[in-house]
Formats: C-alpha cells, sequence, structure tokens
C-alpha cells in the first residue's frame, strides 16, 4: 500500500517536470520592444518597433555574447509593413530570432498620416492582447513616425524613454492608451496629443558631422472623433493646455509694465476649473485659473520691491494668460472645431439635462460657447533678487 | 511508524538496568555483594576486566580490616577522593594504632563508615553488584569493607569539564553572556540562579542503555500545562536506545511529526532564554553532555524570536523584529521569485530593471533555474565548509568563496551579476534568523520552491507555498498548534508576534500554554511613567 503510493506520488511529480515549463522564455530569449510607431503606406500599415539591445547596455558580463549588431547602438530599429497593425507586427516577428514581447512599450508614435485617416481602427489589438500595456503614452509625429524613432537621444538610453519623459513633462497627466481610448469614447471632449517633430539641436555649422536633431514637442494635435484635425502651435499651446488644466508648470512672457522688456513668470501650482452656464442655447463657460508663479527672469528694468508693483505684474500676467487663452480658443472653436477642453463633457457634468438638449447640436454649438476667464494669481516667489540685478537704482521704475 | 513510539499505552518502565541493548545479559546481575572482600575483589575484577581505567585502592581502616576503595579515573574529584576518603581513614587508622593497640575494632562498628570516617554528603548503599556498578561508572567511589555485605558508594562527580563560557551559536549584543556547559548538574544550576521558587520543578530520569545519561525534564510547576509536562515525561520514559549522546537524539524520537522539515523544538545554549520560557510554562529538557537544551512546545514564530527581543526596548525590538520577518521571506522565496520572474514573467519588472537584468544575462549559458541552483548550492557548500574548516582555514576559504563565486564566476560569464546579489541576499537573510534550526529548514525548502518557480513559475510557487501554509498550520509541537497565536487566534497574543508589546503592556502569558494561570504583571500599577505626571 505505501509502496504503491509512494510510486504513485514519484510518477506524478515526474510529470511536473516532463509537462512544465510549457511557456517557459528564458529572459535571453525575449526581444524587448521600447517603443513602436505606426505609419501609412498606401494601404498597408507600417510598423516599426525599437527593440532594446541587451548586449549593448553594457551589463558586467555580456561583452562575450548578444547581438553584435550595429556598433554600440542600445537599440535597433526593426520596420514592416502589413494590412493590418497586428499582422505588420507578425511579420517583423518573422524576421526576429527572439521573441517579442510588447509587455515593456512605454510609447506608441502615430504618424500624422494615420492620424488624419483616423486612429479607431487600429486601437484593437492594443486591448485584446493583454502582453500590451494600456499604459503607453500615445503621441503624434509630425511626418513619419519612425523619424522621431530613430532620433537622437543623448540623456537617455532610448529615444522613446526620451519621448516618454518629455510627455511626462508636458502635461500633468499624460495621455496613455487607457486615456485616449477613454476620451474616444466620451461624448463632449476630443482627443488632443502631444505633437512630437524634429527639431535642430545646435546651430548648422556647429558640427562637423550631419546636424543632429533632437526629439521635441512642439504643438498639440487636435482631434475631431478619431480624425486629426489640424495642429496647434505657437506660445498658445502652453495656454490650452493650462486651460485643460493639464500643464505642469508653464511659463509666461509678461510685458514689463511699462512695455519695455519681459518678465518671465512659471506657473508653478496650477488648478483650472470651468463651470457652464446656460441660458437657452446661451452657452457662457466659466473658467476659473487659480495659479501661484513665481518670476524666474525680469530683463525689464521695472522693480518687484514693493506690494503694489507685486500687484501690477500679477494683473499684467493674467492679463496675458486670458489673453493667449481666448487666442487659442478662438482657433479650436472657429478653425478646429475641436472641443479638446470637453467644454461638452462639463456640461453633462454638472447640467445632465441642457446637455441632452445639446447633445445632437453640439457640432454647431461649440464655436458659440463664450468663454469667461477669471484669474487668481499670486506670484510668491521672486527668486533671490528683488530689483533687475545688473541695473542701477536710478535708472529703475517703482510705479 | 513515527507514531508507534508515542504509543501512551506501554508501561513506562525503563528497561531492567543492566540490560544493554545490543549486549548480552551479564552473569553478575541480581548478584548480592558478599561479606568477604576477596571474593568482591575477584568478582569485581571479572567485571571489569580489560578496563584500564578502573583504580583499586587496599587500605587497613582498622586493625585487620581491610577496605577497598573503587573508582574510575578521570571521572571522580580527585582532591576530593584524597581528602575526604582516602585521608580520614588513614588518620583515623593512625590513631587508632597509636591510641591503644590492643583494642580489637569489630568490622560492623565502623557502620556506616560517613559517620565515623568519611565526610561527604552525597552517599548510598548498595547491596547488589548492580547497583555498585551503575554507581562507580556514574563517578561514585564505591567503599567494600571487608566483613560487610553493605557497600558504600560516595558521589564525588568530578574531571575535567569546560567551565561557564559565553555561548557560541546565541550571541548577544545585550544581555547575559552566560552559556550551558555539558554538565547537567552546572546547568539545572544556572537555570535555578534565575528562578528561585521551590515550584521550579526538576523531573530526573536516565535514559540510554549503555550511555546512562542524565536527562531532567524542567517545569514550573503551577505555569506548565500539566498534561504537556506529562506528555513530555511519558515520551521520554518510552524511549529505548543504548545511548543518548546528544539533545538531538531525544528532539528527534520524541517529536510529534518526525516527517516534516520544521523543527519543532527549539534547543538553546541560553540559560535566561531558558529561564524565559519555563516561565511563560513551557518544559525544559536538559541532557548531560551537551550545552544544548530542549524548550517544549514551540510556535513558528518564538522560532523567529531571539532572547535580545525582551531586552532591547520595544521600539527598536519591532524594528529588527519585522526586519528578521522581511528578511524571513527574502531567504525563503527571493530565488524562487528571480527564476520565476526572469523566466516567466518578465511583463512584472519594471522596464529599466528588465533591461539590465537582459543585459546581464545575455551571456550566460544557463537557464535562470541551473544558474540558481549552481550558485544556490555552491553557496550552502560554502557555508558548510566554513564551519567544518579549522578557524584558521576557514578565513582563506570565505576570501576564496567570495572571490570565486562572487567575482570570478560573473567575470567568466558563468553566472549574472544580478544572481551573485540574489544569492547573497538570500544567504544573509538566512543568517537572520535567530534559530538555527528554523533558518536551515527555510534553507531546505528554497529548493523545491525554486524547482516550482522554474517549472510553473509563480504559479509553482503560490502552489508550494499554499503547501507549506498547510503543512505549517497542520503542525503540532507537543499538541501545541505551531501556528498558535495566528491560527487558532486569540486577540491577547497579538503582544508578541508581529510585534513586541513593551514590557507594561505584557499582561498575560501567551494563550497556547499555562491556560489556568494567565496573569504574568499588573501593568496598571507597575512603575510606569504616567504621561500626566512631571517626573
Amino acid at each position: 500500500m505505501r509502496r504503491s503510493l509512494f510510486t504513485g506520488l514519484l510518477l506524478l511529480c515526474s510529470s511536473i517536470g516532463l509537462s512544465g515549463c510549457w511557456d517557459r522564455t528564458e529572459i535571453n530569449d525575449v526581444a524587448f520592444v521600447i517603443g513602436t510607431s505606426v505609419d501609412k503606406e498606401k494601404n498597408l500599415y507600417r510598423s516599426t518597433l525599437q527593440i532594446a539591445l541587451p548586449g549593448n547596455l553594457g551589463g558586467s558580463g555580456s561583452q562575450g555574447g548578444g547581438g553584435g549588431t550595429s556598433g554600440d547602438k542600445k537599440y535597433y530599429l526593426e520596420s514592416k509593413t502589413g494590412i493590418t497593425l497586428r499582422k505588420s507586427f507578425l511579420e517583423v516577428q518573422e524576421g526576429n530570432s527572439r521573441k517579442i514581447s510588447f509587455s515593456h512599450r512605454r510609447t506608441l508614435l502615430i504618424g500624422e498620416e494615420v492620424a488624419k485617416e483616423g486612429i479607431s481602427s487600429m486601437l484593437d489589438q492594443f486591448a485584446r492582447i493583454p502582453q500590451n500595456r494600456l499604459s503607453s503614452l500615445v503621441a503624434v509625429t509630425e511626418g513619419p513616425a519612425y523619424m522621431i524613432l530613430d532620433a537622437q537621444a543623448p540623456m537617455e538610453q532610448f529615444p522613446s524613454e526620451m519621448i516618454r519623459k518629455l510627455m511626462n513633462q508636458f502635461t500633468k497627466r499624460p495621455v496613455t492608451l487607457k486615456y485616449l481610448t477613454n476620451d474616444l469614447l466620451t461624448d463632449g471632449i476630443d482627443v488632443s496629443l502631444p505633437y512630437f517633430s524634429l527639431q535642430e539641436a545646435v546651430p548648422e555649422g556647429l558640427t562637423e558631422t550631419k546636424t543632429k536633431k533632437n526629439i521635441q514637442i512642439t504643438g498639440l494635435a487636435l482631434f475631431k472623433g478619431d480624425k486629426l484635425v489640424g495642429v496647434l502651435k505657437g506660445k498658445e499651446v502652453r495656454m490650452i493646455n493650462l486651460a485643460m488644466n493639464q500643464a505642469t508648470s508653464p511659463d509666461i512672457l509678461v510685458p514689463g509694465p511699462d512695455g519695455r522688456g519681459y518678465v518671465t513668470i512659471k506657473l508653478t501650482e496650477n488648478v483650472v476649473t470651468l463651470r457652464p452656464v446656460i441660458r437657452g442655447d446661451d452657452i457662457t463657460m466659466n473658467m476659473r485659473i487659480l495659479a501661484k508663479g513665481s518670476v524666474i527672469e525680469n530683463d525689464s528694468d521695472y522693480s518687484l520691491d514693493s506690494e503694489r508693483t507685486m500687484h501690477k505684474l500679477e494683473q499684467n500676467a493674467s492679463k496675458e494668460i486670458i489673453q493667449q487663452i481666448h487666442s487659442g480658443l478662438h482657433l479650436l472653436q472657429d478653425k478646429y472645431h475641436s472641443d479638446v477642453l470637453g467644454f461638452g463633457r462639463t456640461i453633462q457634468e454638472k447640467d445632465p439635462p441642457a446637455w441632452e438638449r445639446f447633445k445632437d447640436r453640439w457640432e454647431k454649438l461649440y464655436p458659440t460657447v463664450k468663454v469667461v476667464i477669471d484669474t487668481e494669481l499670486h506670484v510668491e516667489n521672486i527668486g533671490a533678487v528683488d530689483k533687475p540685478f545688473g541695473r542701477k537704482d536710478e535708472v529703475l521704475k517703482h510705479d | 511508524m513515527g507514531k508507534s513510539k508515542l504509543g501512551s499505552g506501554k508501561s513506562a518502565g525503563a528497561l531492567p538496568s543492566g540490560t544493554a541493548l545490543g549486549l548480552p545479559s551479564p552473569p553478575w546481575e541480581k548478584l548480592p555483594i558478599q561479606k568477604s572482600l576477596d571474593q568482591n575483589i575477584q568478582t569485581i575484577k571479572t567485571i571489569f576486566k580489560d578496563c584500564s581505567d578502573m583504580v583499586y585502592r587496599n587500605l587497613e581502616i582498622a586493625p585487620d580490616i581491610t577496605a577497598l576503595v573503587v573508582y574510575v579515573e578521570g571521572i571522580v574529584f580527585t582532591t576530593e577522593l584524597e581528602t575526604r576518603i582516602v585521608e580520614p581513614i588513614i588518620e583515623a587508622y593512625v590513631r587508632m594504632m597509636n591510641a591503644d593497640p590492643e583494642e580489637r575494632i569489630e568490622a560492623s562498628e565502623l557502620v556506616p563508615l560517613e559517620n565515623t570516617r568519611i565526610s561527604l554528603s552525597q552517599v548510598r548503599s548498595a547491596n547488589e553488584w548492580v547497583d555498585v556498578v551503575e554507581g562507580i561508572l556514574n563517578a561514585s567511589v564505591a567503599v567494600f569493607v571487608d566483613g560487610l555485605s553493605d557497600v558504600r558508594l560516595f558521589n564525588i562527580k568530578g574531571g575535567i569539564r569546560r567551565s561557564v563560557q559565553e555561548p557560541e551559536t546565541e550571541a548577544v549584543i545585550r544581555g547575559p553572556r552566560e552559556g550551558f556547559t555539558e554538565t547537567l548538574r552546572v546547568n539545572t544550576a544556572l537555570v535555578r540562579f534565575k528562578i528561585k521558587t521551590p515550584n521550579l520543578k526538576m523531573y530526573s530520569m536516565v535514559l540510554g542503555t549503555n550511555t546512562k545519561t542524565d536527562v531532567v525534564v524542567s517545569y514550573i510547576e503551577g505555569l506548565a500545562d500539566p498534561k504537556i509536562v506529562e506528555d513530555v515525561i511519558n515520551r521520554l520514559k518510552d524511549i529505548k536506545i543504548d545511548g543518548i549522546l546528544e539533545s538531538g537524539y531525544i528532539e528527534e524520537l520524541i517529536e510529534d511529526h518526525p516527517y516534516s522539515p520544521f523543527p519543532q523544538m527549539q534547543y538553546t545554549e541560553r540559560p535566561d532564554s531558558v529561564a524565559a520560557q519555563l516561565l511563560e510554562g513551557r518544559c525544559a529538557i536538559f541532557v548531560d553532555g551537551t550545552p544544548f537544551v530542549l524548550v517544549v512546545p514551540v510556535t513558528f514564530f518564538q522560532l523567529t524570536q531571539a532572547s535580545e527581543d525582551y531586552y532591547e526596548r520595544f521600539f527598536i525590538t519591532n524594528f529588527i523584529r519585522w526586519i528578521r520577518y522581511i528578511f524571513l521571506f527574502i531567504g525563503m522565496f527571493l530565488p524562487s521569485l528571480y527564476i520565476a520572474v526572469t523566466t516567466f514573467h518578465q511583463d512584472m519588472l519594471p522596464t529599466t530593471l528588465v533591461l539590465s537584468i537582459a543585459s546581464a544575462r545575455e551571456a550566460i549559458p544557463f537557464p535562470a533555474l541551473v544558474e540558481a541552483l549552481i550558485m544556490e548550492i555552491s553557496f550552502e557548500a560554502l557555508r558548510e565548509a566554513g564551519i567544518r574548516l579549522p578557524k584558521a582555514v576557514g578565513q582563506a576559504v570565505s576570501i576564496l568563496g567570495a572571490l570565486v563565486i562572487g567575482q570570478a564566476a560573473v567575470q567568466a560569464g558563468i553566472v549574472s551579476a544580478p544572481m551573485v546579489i540574489i544569492v547573497s541576499m538570500t544567504g544573509i537573510a538566512s543568517f537572520t534568523i535567530p534559530h538555527y534550526n528554523l533558518a536551515i529548514t527555510i534553507r531546505l525548502l528554497r529548493f523545491p520552491l525554486m524547482l516550482l518557480a522554474g517549472v510553473l513559475g509563480l504559479f509553482g510557487i503560490i502552489l508550494g507555498t499554499t503547501w507549506i501554509l498547510v503543512h505549517v498550520t497542520k503542525l503540532t509541537s507537543l499538541g501545541v498548534p505551531y501556528m498558535s497565536g495566528i491560527s487558532p487566534f486569540h486577540s491577547s497574543d497579538r503582544k508578541d508576534i508581529f510585534v513586541r508589546a513593551p514590557w507594561w503592556k505584557m499582561g498575560t502569558r501567551p494563550s497556547w500554554l499555562s491556560r489556568n494561570n494567565q496573569e504574568r504583571e499588573k501593568p496598571e500599577i507597575n512603575g510606569r511613567p504616567d504621561s500626566n505626571k512631571v517626573w
């Protein structure tokens, strides 16, 4: 009895060893995708994968083996086309000796062309495959997205890592796949994504080799539905970002109170709230901006040494903020018709019956929404000096 | 199989003395002592034939009356023998000769010898050879007197034994520095020094038919659960073995679950630890010839606690206790978690970490499981070598081991650097457990967990952990649940399991011991500083 029981147990145990390991993948048989980009070529998706090369990451003992690819670069790009996005990934796998793992993809870049045609259809596979992180950050690029993936990122190991950090700096809550889909599916708000492009890092002629280009956020890609309708660029980007309550610490150039030079203020803390006021079909949005700022540069001749001058500075700064937000909103409402601030959703939240009335006509109503901006700005910190540092007292203004 | 020896139905009587297991019954068993000294000398010399350590000393005890002093050389206290036995007898004889040479003295007048000649308190008489032989072997000096069939046995146990030293296996920063020795009575005395109540009982028995080892079961009457005490004594009485050389023999012979990897008894070298356990209502088993005293019953959490926990202030103790718990977990699970995560669940690691592990493992020829097994086994070998090797060589081994395993293996590309970190962390973790027997269990269980992790990933670890938890919850030590305090849960036991409450909060003894006598202090009247009072 004991004997047969023991034999049975032994057989049972050995079966673990035989059958086991069915999904075992050694860490060195996995190709870690750090970032991907999606582009369109005719009817095909072109997906480009940025795959980390562990052999070049400089772990001790790794000198001996690993891919001897592409010099000392820490990643390499592999790009294939396919009818669907997933198909193009599968094509990449065909040509890769290691199992491609998307579980560490941190950024997903969408080329401008794809975005213009709509992004809804390609989102499915991101959610369907559990390995994909819904926390990947999504951005739109100027031109083909793979160009950005291969750009210089001297500070980071991978360009996609740089993109991720830039996006974290840019917004309070970076747009991940999860939030993107959420916004896509919600009525009354349109999607906006950071817009990346390559910028000259140094003036031409400084380096003898080919000019270096850096990755940079230069605008805000505005969507209507799932299609890219335009890109907001210039100084309004910052203020629209602020109006979306997403700006981390935007800076604003305030013309000196006497008109000469600029005082730069960084809004270190800011909270923006929206409150709709509805009379019939007249919709007014009350936008309230609470912000604390600090002066980080003063190249005007304006002295910041009294309560009164500070007050005046705050007023001027508020004026500047309001003016820039208005000019940005003008573009959003009249040019792109993209409700990235989520006016519709705000109405839906605060006044659901009203939203029921507007819902079907929102398209038409959105441009007519009036926005009243009310700021409460406190410049709390002016730095280590109150007067402009490099100027004589006699030339300073003290009004 | 393991249970049969615990059968309580058997009579508790020891084997008839003299019948050593595996030895033929001696012919002198039951033989009485003769009156004639010559006959007795002949018998004893036959019994102790070829025993060169026996000493026979003839003495004239009175005119025409000869006595024979018999003892084993080395195990009796020689000075005592000279001054208390031999010298008085000779002096008395000389006095007698000088005083009145004509006066005759009868042998019977000398009886009992301890009243007339020898001033030693530990004395008994024997009429049978069995008792005499046993007495002599137990460091008594036997005195045969011609014409008397009554042998006097004077116990002057001596010989060279180790003195009280600092315990090496349980070092503390704060706390008594004395440790048990190999001498039973020194050990019991060390505890008696600490607990001065007649309720501290020392139940004595002799185990081992050849070694005749003295074993003492100690407990505090009124605190220890009488059932447990009775159980311990009965189990000890059931032991039939030829020799007990260390308390480990007894531990294995009387534990509840011989097939469990978990220790069900605590051994300690520290009298203060034993005293503390006795005061909580446990029993201690002292065994002659070893400094390790067994404490029963134990719980899992008791084995994760050091005696110092109760001497240092409770903030520090709680911190250290939690460090220990964390490292207990690390010591058990870290290698298997590493294996599972690197071979099955790469997605669970932060990206930067997974990349640096991947980069370190790039040139490694083995799968993570094999790599881990190589490293863990060589670490265990290194540890074992460190214990066995003479102290002078030990250091060389540790340097060699650190270099070979730590650095050269990584540089040669045989083992990855993260693995070395994992193994060293695990090694350190297993040394944070204060009781070696639990530490070695944890180290042992690591290996099946590693195999499970290598085969089934995290699922395997969960499987293994569940098995261990079920086993541990089922386990008992002398009938007391191993997880007492948590399972079964008793709210008053919270004070000394995950935290160590300050002494002014330790109002009761553990609930699973001394059930009828729970209160151990009156916290409200102790000299605890009153927060409203200015001192």
